[in-house]
């Protein structure tokens, strides 16, 4: 009986067994999504988006008049054919007048009697400088070049006029200079000769903070701000931070900051208007900028008391806190402070240069001087496009993991052949994630081509760069890689972007060593990321931030390799710029973005957009790229990317070459009909007709007209349509 | 000495696993590996889990207002935004279209919280300071006063101090009340109370019970009151539904009533505990503001599933996207949305963008039935984010709907839509059965008819294969005899039990195999063999050594336990009966967790309750086994045996607080350690 229960259970187990395997074979044959690559048009204009700090804004062209400035106090102690420097020798502030307009640029406040200024902002605004130091028992105070205390004397020699600052009380000294040259005044703080004699310990100096300021919304103008592509900051409207913004101009020091990742400016510049395309002033950090922020303080903050500054300040102490559980925390203060010399080089402009634009156009021709930029004369008549392959990645199975070839080298080959057949010309690949392992195993010492995605030989005719990330790695948990940065709490860093991913920085030995050989391996044909834009110090190896600024600025010599997003120290070797961003971060502040990048850059190299087929507003970055003269990109893999969702990548989500291929082609012919009109001229000039309207000239007499509006737009007589161009 | 290898071993993987879990709750930061966005927006991924997705809302306009402490935003159908200030104490207007501000209600306001206009542009001002809501000209001219109802069924104790005011189309009000639980409080156009809207619950857990248990009576009201909480914020549509938050309540703190007063959404893990404000646009799709670190506004579609969720709260930030405290949220004639900040005293207007847009698009078309177009929409979505759960399940649904149900299958399947993937797949199994019913029956009947004529037996003898021979030569292995007894558990476990303690005829190895056995057993099935509908995990999400553990700890806890009580309570057996006892008892998974997991591959979710019992069966059995086991092993009376169960029962819960007392106080050295090696290197 048993015997028989059992036979019969076993025996439906059986069936069940062959009837589930059955139907379940007819079920899982791959699963397939049919997308078919019509493109959903939606308009994305409205009046409120595009006066919104997306766009730029029209210019106020109004004249300014700045009225008669009263000198006294102040004497002439520098002249060239353009300007005149004034200073006053009892608080070290200058004045300095440029000839040809007349426009008086000053450190202090020219006219007192609006407004009740406090004892605190007079001290600042009077001062040459405000320094900021840490007392023995590490308080934060500050003392000013007007205090009765501080003693500056001055010496002229040359073009150059010395001061020698003296705090007796404090017992703090430093020597500073200014030089004047051609339209530009050179101001260098000799770092050798700080010396802290007491127990007083400098923390941060700040010159000139008043210079370039404005009152309220009295002139019309604005202030650029190095923001991703360039953003400005219009007088005239009015931002609703109550509170400064501090900025590190090579954004977070990991080695200080733990966790976290900040804005980083895109240049070491910012800049002034007063009175648009009357008077300009353009300043660059030119040392010491690895220790330097910038500061922006807008009329709103209180304590301002109606005046909008920015102004770099210089952080001679990067003072911490450790805390320490079941205990009060520490602050630890360098007995050291930087022996780096602070330099900043402020240039005063009139007529057109007095813009963003004219700012634009005077920092390239200050780094092509500088062998920065050097003209680019093989231009091919068509435009390029960047076309990253991503390589593999892996979702985790029982015991192995399960590789995803999410594209190989013969995938490419057939991507190559499908776009070229289609009119796109001048390809150009970038190969992430084709390291061995792929996307998870992605680390500073892992830049061998992974032989299970076929062999780099195949690609031999094409113009291809294999991506290297050597700082940034990530992984699912925090377990850490070899030769992970160890930062000054001594603790190994990491960010945790969400909750089962983690990033992870490199050391700068190991950065500094893998990265020159890679570059080696492939002979240049290297795509650098990560490492153009985050700069760090290292603990361990003995690396402050200047010092790995100074190593990075040295380490690929004459080679020019892809970048992507490289920060001033990495512009000479740079051949192509990848992933340039087409607007400005999005601060409260800001009122506009301007291509500043793009116009600092055209002319000299290929810049390519970031990838649009991630982007949210397709339509909208496509007619950026026409205006901007930028290069389309698109991140693809040959296989579906929701095979993509478990793994690390996840956040690769749009990636599937099928579904894009169609868009790829339109978008691609759609940008170079515009842009082969004007291939190999530069950017002339650049002027926003309307809200949404702009048309940007170039040196070969064309004019491209973009509409961002919804309606057509009248231009010379041609019409231009509602969210399109036109070439004239 | 290998028993403390062992036992260190567990004791290390389960720090290891605590550790982990301890570190979950750290703030997320913008990635920005791959594009610019300014700041990361979030939408369901495909296992129902929180992903990036492109950017939905761009920022574009902050407006500052003067604002001072603003609690509350309406936008009207003429893109008026009014504001209610209550520090200010004024409601403050703002034209979209032309930037002209005014205010109204000086002087008359003691303290407005909550702000909003009915259809004929009469405006609604819920005063909270002052006890009173106000219905006012557009110019601030009072036409109305709603004070605290004096009706008995308003309730002598119940609380009027009206924070949020909404009113439907024919001018009844709906107020919400501070400290006021009985529900949203109702008021016709005449002044009348009509009653209670919507009384929230308390969601009676064991949890609940615990805390009460526990509590001081002071604390207890604080932290695990039995009074339902008080309405937030509400907001309702042009079809007279209301929608309420709930600051406070999980999961069911976003509802939305039909006109009964109940809610119809479900518990959604998406819901935050700190909504502040809801509003909901012509379409029916729901925007909610909460004070959370990452997606501090939320929009989902008519069914209360999150789309997208972006922002964060950030005290002084100087970024679009990052708020000090959001209090409220409007949407304007234009869909985009306005976040009004009020610790930041701004608002934040936010547009949609194309992708966004193509979402929201898909899901009317979906709706409206236009399936091309919602088709084109859905695959367009997944171009742009291929984990994009919600298009997979649109895209299943109208495949569905279609009857191409092998698509809508594999649409499910990767959407991890397990309802749709039932239904589905019921039509596609029914399909198959219609199709192959007489095939099916044949094959029975051949079966049977070889069952009758011992075709097999021939067939074997045909084949010179002898199956007494083959059973010989198995019996004569010792283990063979030893694995009998797991099919004699369904006999007579007595038996069974008697042989272990006295026969001694169950080696202690065998014990052990089996034990593997049915460890091994559990984790395949349950991430293998289970059929997909009725599978709770992931295998690429499993983590061995926590499985391992976990059903190890099963057997191993209660054996140990078991020991230690029964050894106090004159208990016959040995640690070696009661673990082979234990063993053994699980027979019933042992044989057929496997089988029923295999079946459950062609049931759907129709015929899920079938798996349910099945598999409660087997617990129950085996629980009942463990009770034999105890009573045979140690020889106990009845009375012995309910106290050695209870106290066993305690013993386990005391090993386990054991084990996290150890836990606590190792890390607290550590710590302590860690500490004064640090205190030493930097103070010094």
């Amino acid at each position: 009986m048993r015997k028989r229960l059992f036979l019969y259970t076993l025996l439906i187990i059986v069936g069940a067994f062959l009837a589930t395997i059955l139907f379940d074979a007819k079920q899982k044959n791959n699963v397939e999504i049919k997308v078919d690559g019509n493109d959903y048009s939606v308009s994305s204009s409205s009046d409120v988006f595009l006066e919104s700090g997306l766009f730029t804004q029209v210019d106020d062209m109004t004249i300014y008049n700045q009225g008669e400035v009263d000198q006294t106090d102040f004497s002439k102690k520098l002249e060239n054919s353009e300007l005149a420097l004034f200073v006053n020798d009892d608080n070290g502030s200058i004045r300095v007048v440029k000839k040809d307009t007349g426009y008086v640029w000053a450190s202090d406040i020219i006219d007192e009697e609006d407004d009740e200024i406090t004892n605190a902002i007079y001290k600042i605004a009077e001062s040459a400088f405000t320094v900021k130091y840490l007392t023995a028992d590490n308080a934060i105070k500050e003392f000013y070049a007007i205090d009765t205390k501080t003693k500056i004397t001055s010496s002229v020699s040359g073009n150059k006029i010395s001061f020698k600052v003296n705090n007796s009380n404090l017992k703090i000294s430093f020597n500073y200079s200014i030089s004047l040259i051609d339209n530009k005044i050179d101001v260098e703080l000799d770092a050798s000769s700080i010396k802290e004699d007491g127990d007083n310990k400098i923390s941060s100096i700040t010159m000139y903070p008043y210079l370039g300021s404005e009152h309220k919304q009295d002139i019309p103008g604005y202030i650029f701000y190095p923001s991703e592509a360039g953003a400005l900051i219009r007088y005239n409207k009015v931002p609703t931070i109550t509170s400064s913004s501090v900025s590190k101009f090579y954004g977070t020091d990991a080695n200080i900051t733990r966790q976290q990742e900040d804005e980083v400016l895109s240049l070491p510049i910012y800049g002034v208007v007063h009175g648009i395309e009357q008077n300009g002033m353009l300043v660059e950090v030119k040392d010491g900028t690895g220790f330097a922020t910038l500061t922006y303080s807008p009329s709103t903050v209180k304590e301002n008391i109606n005046f909008n500054l920015i102004y770099p300040s210089f952080n001679y102490r990067e003072q911490y806190i450790i805390s320490i559980p079941g205990a009060s925390s520490v602050l630890v203060v360098p007995s050291e402070c930087y022996k780096t010399n602070a330099n900043i080089e402020y240039t005063f402009l009139s007529g057109t240069d007095a813009s963003y634009f004219g700012f634009a156009k005077t920092y390239q021709k200050t780094l092509e001087n500088r062998g920065v930029l050097t003209k680019k004369n093989d231009y091919t008549s068509d435009i390029g496009i960047q076309i990253e392959a991503f390589g593999r990645d892996y979702t985790k199975g029982l015991i192995f993991n399960e590789y995803h070839n999410m594209t190989t080298t013969k995938d490419i080959l057939s991507i190559n052949e499908y776009l070229t057949s289609n009119n796109v010309k001048n390809l150009m690949y970038t190969l992430r994630a084709f390291n061995r392992g792929g996307y998870s195993k992605q680390s500073v010492s892992n830049y061998s081509f992974d032989s299970k995605l076929g062999s780099l030989h195949d690609l031999d005719d094409l113009e291809y760069y294999f991506y290297y990330n050597p700082v940034e790695s990530y992984s699912k948990k925090k377990q850490f890689p070899n030769q992970v940065l160890v930062n000054l709490y001594n603790e190994k860093s990491f960010i945790q972007i969400s909750e089962n991913k983690y990033k992870f920085y490199a050391n700068v030995k190991a950065i500094l060593k893998y990265t020159i050989q890679a570059v080696e391996k492939y002979d240049s044909r290297i795509a650098l990321d990560g490492i153009g834009y985050r700069l760090y110090g290292d603990k361990n190896n003995k690396y402050s931030r200047t010092d790995t600024l100074n190593s990075y600025s040295e380490l690929l010599g004459s080679n020019k390799v892809a970048m992507y997003k490289p920060n001033y120290y990495f512009l000479e070797n740079t051949s192509s710029y990848l992933n340039m961003n087409l607007y400005s971060s999005r601060f409260r502040f800001v009122s506009d973005s301007v291509p500043f990048l793009q116009i600092l850059l055209n002319g000299y190299m290929d810049y390519f957009s970031p990838f649009l087929n991630f982007s949210s507003n397709i339509e909208l970055d496509v007619l950026k790229c026409v205006e901007f003269g930028c290069n389309p990109a698109y991140l693809v893999t040959n296989l579906h990317s929701y095979l993509l969702s478990d793994a690390l990548s996840s956040n690769y989500y749009a990636t599937y070459f099928e579904a894009i291929e169609e868009l790829i082609v339109s978008e691609y012919n759609y940008i170079n009909t515009a842009l082969k009109e004007v291939r190999g001229s530069s950017m002339t000039s650049r002027q926003v007709l309307k809200a949404g309207v702009v048309v940007v000239s170039y040196s070969n007499g064309k004019k491209i007209i973009v509409n961002y509006t919804n309606s057509d737009y009248i231009y010379g007589g041609s019409v231009v349509k509602g969210m399109d161009y036109k070439v004239l | 000495m290998s028993k403390l290898k062992n036992a260190s071993r567990v004791l290390i993987i389960l720090l290891t696993l605590t550790i982990v879990l301890a570190l979950s709750n750290i703030k997320l930061s913008a990635s920005g590996e791959l594009n610019n966005d300014p700041y990361d927006t979030y939408t369901i991924g495909l296992k129902g889990e929180k992903i990036v997705s492109p950017l939905a809302y761009e920022g574009v306009n902050v407006i500052g207002l003067g604002l001072e402490d603003a609690k509350d935003i309406y936008i009207d159908d003429n893109d008026v935004v009014w504001i209610s200030d209550r520090s200010a104490k004024k409601i403050i207007r703002y034209e979209i279209n032309t930037g002209a501000i005014s205010s109204v209600g000086e002087g008359i306001l003691m303290g407005p919280t909550g702000v909003c206009l009915d259809s004929a542009g009469n405006l609604y001002v819920a005063d909270f300071d002052g006890k009173t809501v106000y219905k006012m000209k557009q110019d601030g001219t009072v036409l109305q006063k709603f004070e605290r109802p004096t009706e008995a069924l308003f309730g002598e104790q119940s609380q009027y101090r009206p924070t949020k005011v909404v009113v439907d189309n024919e001018g009844n009000l709906y107020i919400t009340s501070d400290g006021n639980s009985n529900g949203i409080i109702q008021i016709n156009k005449y002044g009348e109370f009509m009653g209670y809207f919507g009384p929230n619950n308390v969601n009676l857990t064991l949890e609940l019970f615990f805390k009460r248990l526990m509590l001081s009576k002071e604390d207890r009201e604080t932290y695990a009151s039995l009074t339902p909480k008080a309405t937030t914020n509400l907001s309702i549509d042009s079809k007279n539904i209301i929608y309420t938050v709930i600051e406070g309540e999980t999961g069911v703190s976003l509802k939305k009533y039909n006109i009964s007063g109940s809610n119809v959404l479900p518990k959604d893990s998406f819901f935050s505990s700190t909504y502040q404000d809801i509003t909901v646009d012509k379409n029916g799709f729901i925007y909610a503001v909460d004070t959370s670190q990452s997606g501090c506004v939320q929009v989902m579609n008519q069914d209360g599933s999150l789309l997208f969720m972006f922002g964060s709260q950030k005290t002084g930030s100087v970024l679009m996207g990052q708020f000090d405290k959001p209090t409220g949220i409007s949407v304007d004639s234009n869909n985009n949305i306005w976040v009004l900040d009020g610790g930041g005293r701004c608002v934040q207007v936010f547009k949609k963008t194309e992708f966004a847009t193509i979402v929201m698009d898909a899901i009317l078309a979906y709706n409206n039935g236009e399936y091309d177009k919602a088709v084109e929409l859905y695959n367009s979505i997944i171009r742009q984010n291929a984990s994009f759960v919600n298009a997979y399940v649109g895209l299943g649904r109208i495949n569905q709907r279609l009857e191409n149900y092998k698509e809508a299958l594999n649409y499910f399947k990767i959407s991890n839509y397990k309802s749709g993937y039932s239904e589905a797949y019921w039509e596609l199994r029914d399909n198959w059965l219609e199709r192959n019913l007489l095939w099916l029956i044949i094959l029975i009947i051949v079966l049977i008819l070889m069952k009758i004529f011992k075709v097999w037996g021939r067939l074997f003898k045909l084949l010179k294969i002898d199956f007494s021979k083959i059973k010989e030569k198995l019996g004569s292995y010792k283990i063979t005899k030893e694995l009998r007894y797991l099919l004699r558990m369904f006999k007579d476990p007595k038996d069974v039990f008697y042989d272990i303690k006295y026969g001694v005829k169950i080696r202690y190895r065998t014990a052990w195999i089996l034990f593997l056995v049915f460890i091994l057993i559990n984790i395949f099935c349950d991430y293998f063999i289970k059929g997909y509908l009725f599978r709770s995990v992931n295998a690429s999400d499993m983590n061995f050594a926590y499985e391992l553990l976990k059903w190890g700890l099963i057997i191993m806890i209660f054996a140990v336990g078991n020991y230690l009580i029964s050894t106090l309570q004159n208990g016959e057996g040995f640690f070696r009966d009661i673990f082979i006892g234990a063993v053994f008892s699980f027979a019933p998974i042992l044989l057929f967790k496997l089988p029923i997991d295999l079946i459950s591959n062609v049931l759907t979710y129709n015929e899920g309750y079938l798996y349910n019992i099945l598999n409660g069966v087997l617990w129950i059995w085996t629980f009942f086994n463990l009770i034999l086991m105890i009573k045979e092993i140690h020889n106990y009376t009845l009375k012995e045996l309910i106290l050695n169960i209870i106290l066993t029962f305690v013993a386990v819960i005391i090993l386990v607080l054991l084990f996290l007392v150890v836990y606590v106080l190792a890390n607290q050295l550590i710590q302590f350690i860690v500490g004064l090696v640090r205190e030493g290197v930097y103070r010094t």
